[in-house]
């Protein structure tokens, strides 16, 4: 019994007001330091650039390293991306954005940017991946 | 107090989760208008690009050379259109090396063939 008693008595509250400072310094620091993001497929590794200026991230149809296209987790042909551009909006198809993988082959790029204009896509704009280093 | 740390810890996991650290940028595919010269004025230089290997006028260039060759060529040859050519076996990132290369130089304009 004493010693339970004595045990009881070394056992204090957690330091709560410690803990919720650290808590909100990270918090404080995820919502100033990082930005939210659609996320992209997986396995897709972006074209790395150095000198271009930063743009928000990509909400933009992901080519593969094998040609496959996928638009928020579906996989879609450009002529559905397209469709579902101009439902969306009007204006959507004056911009495609193309986030293609850094091995995918520059003649099945072409060949798909062609495809998209030909669909009725103004500028072509392919989304690349800042690199950390300063010019 | 509790249910205050609660909130806190849901807002910084769904932070922590939906957020990222990569900066993003983006390059148009393509020329940015053109030269502005005519058909009869243009003098153009060729790049062919094959899987890590690039030539300039049928000589091998590593990238790293290109823009202060191109450069070099612009101010004594009087280039003004780049004509790429695209092997089947060049990926994505040496075009866009090659884009940027581009838009770098004024004056330059850009012409994609496969």
């Amino acid at each position: 019994m004493h010693l339970s008693s004595s045990q009881t008595r070394r056992s204090k509250a957690e330091p709560t007001i410690a803990l919720i400072n650290i808590v909100f310094l990270m918090l404080i620091f995820f919502l100033v330091a990082a930005q939210i993001a659609p996320p992209l497929e997986q396995g897709v590794k972006l074209v790395s650039t150095t000198d271009l200026d930063n743009r928000e991230p990509p909400d933009a149809l992901v080519v593969m390293a094998d040609g496959l296209m996928t638009y928020r987790g579906a996989s879609v042909t450009p002529a559905h991306y397209v469709t579902i551009k101009q439902e969306a909006g009007p204006d959507d198809l004056d911009i495609i954005r193309l986030v293609p993988d850094r091995d995918l082959s520059a003649v099945k790029l072409i060949q798909i940017s062609a495809e998209l204009k030909a669909l009725g896509a103004g500028k072509i704009m392919l989304v690349t991946e800042q690199g950390l280093e300063m010019k | 107090m509790t249910s205050l740390i609660d909130v806190i810890f849901l807002l910084l996991l769904f932070f922590m989760l939906s957020s990222t650290f990569s900066r993003f940028a983006d390059v148009e595919l393509g020329t940015r208008g053109g030269t502005g010269a005519a058909a009869a004025d243009l003098v153009p230089a060729f790049i062919k690009l094959s899987e890590g290997r690039t030539s300039l006028n049928g000589a091998p260039l590593p990238v790293d050379d290109l823009a202060r060759e191109l450069a070099h060529q612009q101010s004594v040859n009087r280039i003004n259109v780049l004509i790429v050519s695209v092997d089947a076996t060049a990926n994505s990132q040496q075009l866009v090396d090659i884009l940027l290369i581009a838009r770098k130089l004024p004056g330059l304009g850009l012409q994609i063939v496969q």
